[in-house]
């Protein structure tokens, strides 16, 4: 019998439910929101992973679902196989997750996770992972890429890997992975990936925080998750995943709005870990797991001269707002990079570095409001964009990553300057 | 008769005499209340300059979001502009006293007529601050976003929107105040009446063609300039 859920995690029919099926050693939790067009195929390669590389384990699939008004949920339940391991819960969302758009994934992620999470807790597993319900390139290894590791060989975070077009990725590129890599002195290549596993100690630390009905949990989930490991001094690791390849809709989100809120998340947990990332010096490589693959990927053109129009329509119209937040050298400096020909324009990393560790001392400062404040990064974020392809038009893959990896080791040279700044406001 | 001319000249005389004896300790008295009150007035506001300028003050209320006070003050300087208040409250209540030595009346009903009046004026000085600060907050916010859909005159909408929030305010203060009354309001409708008519009928009939086209071409470069890439 299909062990549908009409109440959430917290209720005593879950409960029952939960003592019908008697535990569990892995739970598979799949959050969606309006997914009918992909969550069958990701509940159905989820299913088949589990059947295949774990036939003993006694698993369960877990769709936490906020309310989806296109029949994601009974799209699932005809997905699954054997309905006796598949529990369906609902979430609520937020209205303001109804109205805005999420940076990535499904709306009311956290709740779903937290769901997940208390139910997996509940079940006893052993291993957890999480999928997003839009995936278009899951595979039944997947499941083995991401399980295992916890299962069998005590790791208790693991975060996906994928490999990706050289351009895709710039906010976690330029941003998110090198300052999360000088702040914690842990190199996970892609902190919002969106694909995890964790251990039941590791779940215990997360549902123990506070953070569930905050804007992090909201829409930073996947950032707080990666935060939270990379600070817990567990066992952590990385997977080869392959390519990812996602539901098209989810994508086109606002540029700004996306900064918003993974930038959000990212300076909000620097307050909340200050003690931690403040004592840490260099960074050190995490392990990846399984082989890397090699995926086709097509030669795309990108238009840079768009991109350096917003930065000089950012210089001549905020330069009053970029004003109260970096010092006067780094606007000097802009000034005179905006000021190039297109062809010539080139951000220094020293720069781009100061300038991100800036926002997010005035992000933790207050000095103009939050959302103001990220959303005036945008034309920022635009010109390093423009200067990093422009420098790696003709590059391959591997010139890219050696270029990225110059630009982390100047993250984690600047991070003096950061803690500086933090300390000492006034100073500059 | 000429007499009795003697008896009405001495009593009109003796009736102006007593008329002005008893007016002149007022006049006296509201003479000295302001020869008091004024220097006491410049040594209090002094005092209070020099207490503002050692907490900084004008630094302080800039740091707070209240700029535009500065803007607005004499030399830039909400310091300065406080000394003042402080100095033309104190010859004011010193005017009061000599007034109430001239004649109690007129300041019994001029002192309860301003103490009515008082809510009104905080009411106002309370909408003209929250018209302040969110006409600031809006105009930033627009200014950005302007800036971030690669608009031309993001600076130019930026301030027209903090302009008509500031208008708007200040109606709503001078109503609390009852200054201007109907004109004010009137004034107000015309305004913000004859923008939306500008705006209707440009876009409405004299510029449909253009805006059209303007939208066709926005269209085309978000198509064109769509990057062929992922940001996250």
């Amino acid at each position: 019998m299909a062990a549908n859920m009409a109440t959430e995690a917290a209720q005593p029919e879950v409960q029952q439910k939960i003592d019908a099926l008697g535990g569990a050693d892995i739970v598979i939790g799949i959050p969606s929101f309006n997914n009918a067009a992909t969550i069958g195929h990701v509940v159905r390669e989820a299913q088949r992973g589990l059947r295949q590389y774990f036939p003993e384990a006694r698993s369960v699939i877990i769709n936490s679902d906020g309310g989806s008004n296109d029949g994601t949920p009974a799209i699932v339940m005809e997905s699954v196989a054997d309905e006796s391991g598949l529990l369906q819960v609902p979430h609520a969302l937020a209205p303001v997750q109804k109205l805005s758009t999420p940076y990535l994934g499904i709306p009311g992620k956290g709740s779903a996770i937290r769901n997940v999470f208390q139910l997996a807790r509940r079940l006893g597993a052993k291993a957890c992972a999480v999928i997003d319900a839009d995936l278009r390139s899951i595979r039944p290894d997947w499941v083995r890429l991401l399980v295992e590791p916890v299962l069998e060989q005590g790791y208790d975070f693991v975060a996906p890997n994928y490999v990706r077009h050289k351009f895709d990725g710039t906010i976690t590129n330029s941003v998110v992975y090198p300052m999360s890599r000088a702040l914690y002195g842990k190199r996970i290549r892609q902190p919002t990936g969106g694909e995890f596993s964790f251990s039941q100690t590791m779940l215990d630390r997360y549902l123990a925080q506070n953070v569930w009905e905050t804007d992090v949990a909201r829409f930073g989930i996947d950032i707080w998750l990666t935060t939270e490991a990379l600070c817990s001094g567990l066992r952590i690791c990385q997977v080869a995943l392959g390519a990812k390849i996602h539901d098209p809709k989810d994508l086109s989100s606002d540029l700004s709005s996306m900064l918003v809120q993974v930038l959000g998340a990212m300076f909000t947990e620097m307050d909340r870990n200050t003690a931690v990332w403040q004592k840490v010096r260099g960074s050190t490589p995490v392990i990846v797991l399984g082989g890397p693959s090699e995926v086709e990927t097509e030669p795309v053109k990108v238009d840079a001269g768009k991109m350096i129009d917003s930065v000089q329509l950012g210089f001549k119209n905020l330069f009053g707002i970029w004003s109260l937040v970096l010092p006067p050298n780094s606007l000097l400096e802009l000034r005179k990079h905006a000021q190039r020909p297109p062809a010539e324009f080139r951000l220094a990393d020293e720069l781009w570095v100061r300038v991100v560790y800036d926002f997010a001392v005035a992000h933790h400062f207050r000095t103009i409001s939050r959302d103001h404040l990220l959303r005036a990064f945008t034309p920022l974020y635009l010109g390093w964009v423009a200067s990093f392809v422009m420098e790696m038009e003709t590059a391959d893959a591997a010139q890219v990553e050696a270029r990225i990896e110059t630009l982390c080791l100047r993250y984690e040279e600047q991070k003096p300057y950061l803690i500086s700044r933090w300390r000492w406001p006034d100073r500059f | 008769m000429w007499e009795q001319l003697n008896i009405a000249l001495q009593q009109s005389v003796s009736r102006v005499i007593a008329g002005v004896a008893d007016f002149l300790p007022g006049v006296l008295a509201l003479i000295l209340a302001l020869v008091v009150s004024v220097p006491l007035a410049w040594i209090v506001s002094h005092l209070v300059r020099r207490s503002l300028t050692t907490l900084h003050f004008d630094d302080r209320l800039s740091q707070w979001g209240f700029s535009s006070i500065s803007e607005w003050s004499p030399n830039h300087s909400p310091t300065r502009l406080t000394g003042r208040v402080v100095f033309w409250t104190i010859v004011l209540l010193g005017l009061l006293v000599g007034l109430t030595a001239l004649d109690a009346n007129l300041t019994q009903g001029l002192a309860a007529r301003s103490l009515a009046y008082v809510p009104n004026v905080f009411v106002a000085i309370i909408v003209l601050m929250v018209g302040i600060f969110v006409a600031r907050f809006l105009a930033r916010g627009v200014l950005i976003s302007a800036v971030n859909m690669q608009m031309e005159h993001a600076q130019l909408i930026s301030l027209g929107v903090k302009w008509l929030i500031l208008v708007l305010a200040a109606a709503m203060a001078l109503e609390h105040l009852g200054i201007g009354g109907s004109i004010v309001r009137l004034a107000f409708a015309i305004l913000f009446g004859g923008i939306v008519l500008a705006l209707a009928l440009a876009v409405g009939l004299g510029s449909k063609d253009v805006v059209r086209r303007s939208w066709e071409r926005r269209e085309q470069e978000t198509r064109e300039t769509e990057q062929p890439f992922h940001h996250l």
